[in-house]
């Protein structure tokens, strides 16, 4: 049938506004694909070296890196070994999450694409900027967060190894977690098994944790001497992305206690939302307990972290 | 929807150039892509059910015929991945069983892959015919090229899956269907049947099918076809029916029960089971537009929304100029029946995206869930271009010819770059509209899905892992599947040495495949390995995909 079959079932002017689209999505593909700009927002070579190695001259161990451009990660390529954590969420990141993520006095290094953000983002986290280093195009910014109303005495993710005791209680029985660096306690053959340092989603925020994955018919006890004018404890607990999808609905049974006296016991529930747990800790508590179980071990890829204050 | 073109000879030429031209494309690009998580499943129950080919000759050299039907047989080779229907499981089995282990031309995988490479002939043949019939020869050739011109399009179309197979079931079926209200040629009616039947064995989406046609059926009943004469009646009613919906029950149930084995024992128990699993299926996380989504109630517009800033632009404006035009057609029409066939191409374009858009509906994952109707709405939105074009240029047929073609070569060419750029990871386009892969990664878009994104780490994975070397592969999170990674070894892709670990500590090597959700999975591997300098990085517009580390402490 001849293509006028259709003629009057097609307006004239809708047909010539798809035919325009089309010439238009035509040019608009050539213009973006073939031209560069579908490349444009990407770090230059430069920029990325230069990235790569101020951080390579300036970092300390405990210092937390930042990226603005957080899709673009071809300056990992050229860091030392030791340089990280890298949080690939700086627009989302808050005055608090980002004092939340690193650990007590440690710094931030804010990797930013062009000195114009600099001021937005030493606003938005309410920074104090140690120093600016010029980065090709982009900024590097060295800055500590002033988001500190208290002191942290122990922070768990950071001082997992200072844990004065890591082990798996089995009736009268005890077996002691071994002590295989200052982040990490390996308690069995089991590569799961261990307690240590990792990084996992709290509500949305990555933040530093110490894995703990509890054992069914076993205690996991870790336990801390507790350091002076220490008088509260933050507690958070959430399972890793991979637990809460698993059939496996047991909750891991928290309970943590100060010389013996229990301050907080609660079953951290099977979901991807954190728990977050604040209590006192009485005056000259020597040391306290974190105890966990659970009536089933599959999957419970538990984490936890937070921290003692000297708040009153 | 009007019968507009015959099958001439210079056809058979056209129609097998394309779908010989689409044949190879795929099937000579087979390794650029890793093996997505759903292939790991699917090339497994292709060894059981080649194994079950291999059991039949046995039986039947021991003269053992009943043991070959028995429960116990059935079960030990279709009880696998039990979930999906077995039609395409069985085709990557029978092409395993041919090109693996009778010929020894192919392996395991790739023979699967194979099948679906002829899938894929068979979609732009499909879709070079329901142009050539229904719209123009221009049409026809155009059309095929534009659709598989689509980066996901071109993905999806190598991959041991029933996604496009599917796709080919269910628009065939919707243009059979057509053809049917336009014909009362019996074969037609039954053909149409057969095709359901083999779309239920593929994969359940097309059991709306049915349902939205008889639906629609109904309604135009109601408000014309019982004026017809005989059909006011009671019996009438009946006889007014299209044969095709009693075809369904006696053609397509049989054969549908025939290609499931399985089916054959507990059937009410196993059928209920099969639609428990995808009534109460899990939704898969995720990003869109910043916000994980997690739980239900979804957003009404994520798969309008991907769908528009997933499909290239061109083909995009034909999604739409063929919508525009179905609708015309149905608004237009003076024939109740060609009403009918209009509304069925609308349903069978656009049920699929909005079927998932419900806020009920879990997120399956990316767009292969619902472009099954992609072919109908472009193919009527190429004509659409093409009847524009021909109308707004005044002069010779020849030239208006010319001139559209050199406008859809033109589109093609454009083309090009794009899907260059997203040839080894199709799953991860997005248009210019976002702004591309970047503007996609800045607003937070889920990046990449099925953790089959390694081709790019390969080489340096081959070259660099020690010996018997422990890869950290994600499974848990996203990454690769365990017996993905099991066939790109046997694949030649992965060197045979290496073994898979899902725990990072055990770990020589690690992967990253990134998605929002599982970023922080990038600071534990530096932890455990002390650095975050990649060995290697895949990306696209530099935005990164996955990446290779080694462990250095």
């Amino acid at each position: 049938m001849s293509p006028n079959a259709t003629a009057g079932k097609y307006s004239a002017i809708t047909e010539k506004i798809f035919l325009a689209l089309f010439v238009i999505s035509i040019f608009s593909t050539f213009i973006f694909w073939w031209s560069g700009l579908s490349d444009k927002n990407a770090l230059d070579e430069e920029t990325e070296r230069k990235f790569a190695e101020i951080l390579n001259e300036n970092f300390r161990h405990g210092d937390i890196i930042f990226t603005e451009n957080d899709w673009d990660l071809e300056f990992l390529k050229n860091l030392k070994s030791g340089i990280f954590p890298v949080v690939l969420d700086l627009k989302n990141a808050t005055e608090k999450s980002a004092a939340m993520m690193k650990n007590s006095d440690d710094r931030v290094f804010l990797l930013l694409k062009s000195a114009n953000s600099g001021d937005f983002y030493i606003k938005k986290l309410n920074l104090k900027v140690i120093e600016t280093f010029k980065a090709g195009k982009g900024e590097i910014l060295l800055a500590e967060t002033l988001f500190k109303t208290v002191k942290r005495t122990l922070v768990f993710s950071r001082d997992i190894g200072k844990a004065k005791r890591v082990a798996f209680l089995n009736g009268e029985k005890s077996e002691d977690c071994r002590k295989i660096s200052e982040t990490k306690w390996q308690c069995s053959d089991e590569t799961w098994n261990y307690v240590g340092l990792t990084t996992a989603s709290f509500n949305g925020q990555q933040k530093q944790a110490v894995w703990a994955h509890p054992v069914t018919g076993k205690t996991l006890e870790i336990v801390f001497d507790v350091p002076e004018n220490s008088r509260k404890i933050y507690f958070n607990s959430v399972f890793a992305e991979s637990a809460y999808r698993s059939k496996n609905r047991a909750p891991v049974n928290v309970e943590i206690s100060a010389d013996q006296k229990i301050l907080l016991q609660y079953p951290s529930p099977f979901s991807s939302k954190a728990t977050e747990k604040i209590a006192e800790i009485p005056e000259n508590t020597k040391e306290f307990t974190i105890k966990l179980t659970t009536a089933d071990d599959r999957q419970r890829h538990f984490v936890f972290n937070g921290y003692l204050s000297d708040e009153l | 929807m009007n019968f507009k073109n015959r099958f001439e000879k210079i056809d058979f030429l056209l129609a097998a150039a394309v779908a010989v031209f689409v044949f190879l494309m795929i099937f000579l690009t087979n390794g650029s892509f890793g093996f997505v998580r759903d292939e790991g499943f699917y090339m497994k129950a292709a060894n059981y059910m080649a194994d079950w080919y291999e059991s039949i000759g046995t039986n039947i050299s021991n003269g053992e015929f009943a043991k070959i039907f028995s429960k116990k047989e059935i079960d030990r080779y279709f009880n696998y991945n039990s979930e999906h229907p077995p039609f395409m499981k069985e085709l990557f089995g029978l092409s395993q069983f041919i090109f693996t282990r009778k010929l020894g031309i192919l392996s395991a995988p790739m023979s699967a892959r194979l099948v679906a490479a002829v899938f894929a002939a068979l979609t732009a043949l499909m879709i070079y015919l329901f142009g050539l019939i229904f719209f123009s020869r221009i049409t026809a050739a155009a059309a095929p090229l534009l659709f598989f011109m689509m980066p996901h399009i071109f993905f999806h179309s190598h991959l041991a899956c029933f996604d496009m197979p599917i796709l080919f079931f269910w628009s065939a079926t919707f243009i059979l269907y057509i053809i049917c209200l336009k014909t009362k040629k019996t074969s037609v009616h039954a053909l149409t049947a057969l095709f359901f039947a083999f779309g239920m064995a593929t994969k359940h989406n097309v059991l709306f099918i049915p349902i939205l046609l008889f639906v629609s059926w109904l309604f135009f009943y109601a408000f014309s076809y019982r004026k017809e004469a005989g059909y006011g009646s009671f019996t009438g009613f009946f006889k007014a029916i299209p044969k095709v919906f009693y075809f369904m029950v006696i053609i397509s149930l049989p054969v549908y029960f025939l290609i499931w084995p399985r089916m054959w024992f507990n059937t009410f128990d196993r059928l209920m089971t099969y639609a428990e699993f995808h009534g109460k299926h899990v939704n898969y996380l995720n990003y869109y537009f910043g916000t994980p989504l997690k739980n239900g109630p979804f957003p009404f517009s994520f798969p309008w929304a991907m769908t528009f800033f997933t499909t290239p632009t061109p083909q995009l404006v034909c999604f739409f100029a063929g919508i525009v035009y179905f609708c015309r057609d149905f608004l237009k029409s003076e024939k109740t029946c060609e009403k009918e066939a209009a509304f069925a191409m609308i349903t069978g374009s656009l049920f699929p995206i909005f079927l998932i858009a419900l806020p009920s509906v879990p997120i399956f994952g990316g767009i292969k869930h619902w472009f099954t109707g992609y072919p109908l709405m472009l193919t009527s939105g190429v004509f659409a271009i093409e009847e524009s074009a021909k109308r707004l240029i005044k002069t010779s047929d020849l030239k208006k010819n010319l001139t559209v073609c050199a406008l859809f070569v033109l589109a093609a060419v454009s083309l090009i770059s794009p899907n260059i750029k997203f040839a080894k990871r199709g799953a991860a386009f997005y248009n210019e509209l976002i702004g591309g892969a970047q503007g996609a990664a800045e607003a937070r878009m889920q990046r990449n899905f099925w953790g089959y994104d390694m081709i790019d780490l390969a080489d340096t994975l081959n070259r660099e892992a020690p010996e018997n070397a422990k890869l950290f592969i994600m499974t848990g999170y996203e990454g690769l599947n365990q017996n993905s990674f099991k066939f790109m070894v046997e694949a030649g892709m992965i060197r045979s040495d290496i073994r898979q670990t899902n725990t990072l500590n055990e770990a020589d090597m690690a992967l990253f495949f990134y998605e929002k959700q599982n970023e922080h999975i990038l600071n534990n591997i530096a932890y455990e390995f002390g650095t975050v300098r990649p060995l290697a990085v895949s990306s696209t517009d530099s935005v990164f995909y996955s990446a290779l580390f080694r462990r250095e402490k």
